[in-house]
């Protein structure tokens, strides 16, 4: 199913990026194979980043590193 | 009293010990969750029988890789996961940990204790999926694995890295054979693997206790799954078991695995497969149940000396509707095993227990492995019992019959009745020979009939006690000497003298006054 169209990249991240940021980020889209990047600000993921491209998904969230901490100490 | 600091230093250690998850990561969307089912858009990379992880920490098996979606199995959370959830590929397939720290304990099929006693720390883990070993792995099986019950050790016997399947109707004892197999494996360096699929709680829980009471649980493990399991751990416990057996067949080490019974395995597959909607064949079941079968219990084998000399001994065990051995999974096992333990319910409500058809059970490789003294007396046995059932048909019909065939009945029916055998009483290699070299000769027309049971009894008992050093001076590797045959025909026939009319046919206490007067 992977496609190697032209892809957007869903970036989601807790606050706006600054310059630098947003070029480090579409740099790093382009080196994926992706045209566009598309934001997403969502203060639910605490901090850190989330990206999408296609099916593949790097999460770097602050949220998803709490919660599997959450799962580790429960265990 | 519990301390503060103490639960805030474990945290912190807990905490360290957090693995995060890689950050790049395949993931879908849950597009369809019911009935345990669920179907997964997005995973482009997913690989068959991978193990994938939803949202919230649940886990789900990929079984079908269509065009536009993954079809997966549930194993925890069907209700809890949800439309539109985020299911991850972790890259692995199903793994169970493996130790020596798993015996004694009682696991579910993915290696969590259900015995609420301490967590199981495992340092390894081994695929529950695993090819079995190559030809060029595999040695002659040539060591026998003795279950104690005489009906099989002397005409269905067992070999170490053997597959026989014990198939019968239910209520005929055929879990019984197999924990009378695992009890009997005390002091026989034999690590036993009770892999109970779909079973009733309630009895699965008289096993373990029947486990625990005769000290078997040292050395062995007991990987349940419940009838109130999902199917697919029940579908998975077999594996996972055989998974454990692995590990200790890898380090050179003996393992009897039991599994409690694959009938229920397979239901649990068809249940998947339905809901998966894969086509459905004979019975309902899908196309390749029979591939569920062969590739597990080709991984039961006996290693050669170079790879360590392990082995896996599977007993299967196997449930037929009204004895109909023709039915779909019995015949599919069957071809399958290297024999099988065909238990009737006739037989065992006409009082013959254990109730093995000697005529339908088999072993094909098993003779080869037997111990030469009881190869030596229980040849004729098999033939023998065969000419008696002959015989008894025709006595039905109630005419004359000339002395010599009365002599053939009497002897088949006290030699059926030396085969009866309460269940848990083992009897050892030697007490076997003993047993099997008397009832064949000529000292049983002495006993009256229907007193065989209480004489096999008793004679085991006068041997222990006056004639210990005879029963140690048998060699069961050996073939039996004329001189010790003598000497043990002898012993029976001093028993047989002094017990005759008293001991058969009393009242036990009469039977214990006599004995005090031997002494």
């Amino acid at each position: 199913m992977k496609n190697n169209q032209a892809q957007t990249a869903k970036v989601i991240l807790a606050r706006k990026p600054d310059s630098e940021t947003a070029a480090k980020i579409e740099a790093f889209a382009k080196g994926k194979g992706c045209s566009s990047v598309e934001y997403t600000i969502d203060g639910k993921i605490i901090g850190g980043i989330i990206v999408y491209i296609g099916d593949t998904v790097y999460d770097g969230s602050v949220k998803s590193r709490l919660e599997e901490m959450k799962r580790d100490i429960s265990d | 009293m519990i301390d503060v600091k103490t639960i805030g230093k474990s945290i912190v250690e807990k905490v360290e010990r957090s693995e995060s998850h890689p950050d790049e990561r395949t993931c879908g969307r849950i597009i369809y969750s019911g009935d345990g089912i669920i179907h997964v858009s997005g995973l482009s990379d997913v690989k068959y029988n991978e193990l994938l992880e939803i949202e919230g920490g649940y886990h789900a098996l990929a079984l079908n890789l269509e065009e536009d979606c993954v079809g997966a199995v549930l194993f925890s959370g069907e209700d809890k996961v949800r439309y539109g959830d985020f299911v991850y590929t972790t890259g692995k397939t199903v793994q169970m940990p493996v130790g020596e720290e798993f015996l004694g304990r009682i696991v579910d099929p993915l290696g969590e204790p259900l015995d609420g006693l301490a967590d199981i720390k495992a340092k390894e883990l081994r695929p529950v999926e695993f090819p079995a070993p190559s030809i060029m792995d595999r040695g002659k099986v040539n060591k026998p694995l003795q279950t104690g019950i005489l009906a099989i050790d002397s005409m269905i016997p067992i070999g170490r890295g053997q597959r026989e399947l014990i198939i019968g109707d239910r209520q005929t004892g055929k879990t019984a054979i197999a924990v009378d197999a695992i009890l009997n494996q005390k002091n026989e360096d034999v690590i036993c693997i009770y892999v109970s699929i779909g079973q009733k709680a309630s009895s699965l829980a008289k096993i373990i206790s029947t486990l625990h009471n005769s000290d078997a649980m040292k050395y062995t493990c007991v990987v349940c799954s419940t009838a109130d399991d999902d199917a697919p751990l029940q579908y998975l416990a077999p594996y996972s078991g055989c998974a454990l057996a692995e590990y200790f067949m890898y380090q050179g080490k003996d393992v009897l695995i039991v599994y409690d019974d694959l009938s229920k395995h397979a239901v649990a597959y068809r249940t998947m497969s339905l809901l998966l909607k894969r086509p459905a064949g004979r019975e309902a079941y899908p196309g390749d149940v029979f591939y569920l079968h062969s590739r597990l219990l080709e991984r039961a084998a006996k290693l050669s000396e170079e790879k360590g000399g392990g082995s896996i001994t599977a007993l299967p065990i196997v449930e037929t509707l009204a004895g109909d051995i023709s039915a779909y999974i019995p015949t599919n096992v069957i071809s399958i095993t290297d024999g099988q333990i065909y238990l009737e319910s006739e037989l065992f409500n006409s009082g013959v227990r254990p109730a093995v058809n000697v005529g339908l059970s088999v072993s094909r490789v098993g003779g080869s492995a037997q111990r030469a003294a009881i190869r030596q007396i229980s040849g004729q046995l098999r033939v023998n019992l065969a000419q008696y059932r002959e015989l008894a048909i025709f006595m039905q019909f109630g005419s004359d019959l000339d002395a010599e065939t009365q002599k053939t009945l009497s002897r088949g029916a006290k030699m059926t009745d030396t085969l009866k055998q309460r269940q848990y009483l083992n009897y050892s290699v030697r007490e076997m020979i003993v047993l099997l070299a008397v009832s064949q000769s000529d000292l049983v027309d002495k006993v009256p009939e229907r007193k065989m049971s209480t004489f096999v009894d008793g004679l085991l008992d006068y041997l222990h006690i006056n004639y210990s050093e005879l029963l140690e001076s048998i060699d069961p590797d050996k073939k039996l000497s004329d001189e010790l045959k003598e000497k043990i025909f002898r012993v029976a026939e001093e028993y047989i003298d002094c017990s005759l009319g008293e001991a058969f046919g009393q009242p036990r206490a009469e039977g214990e006054e006599q004995g005090s007067s031997e002494n």
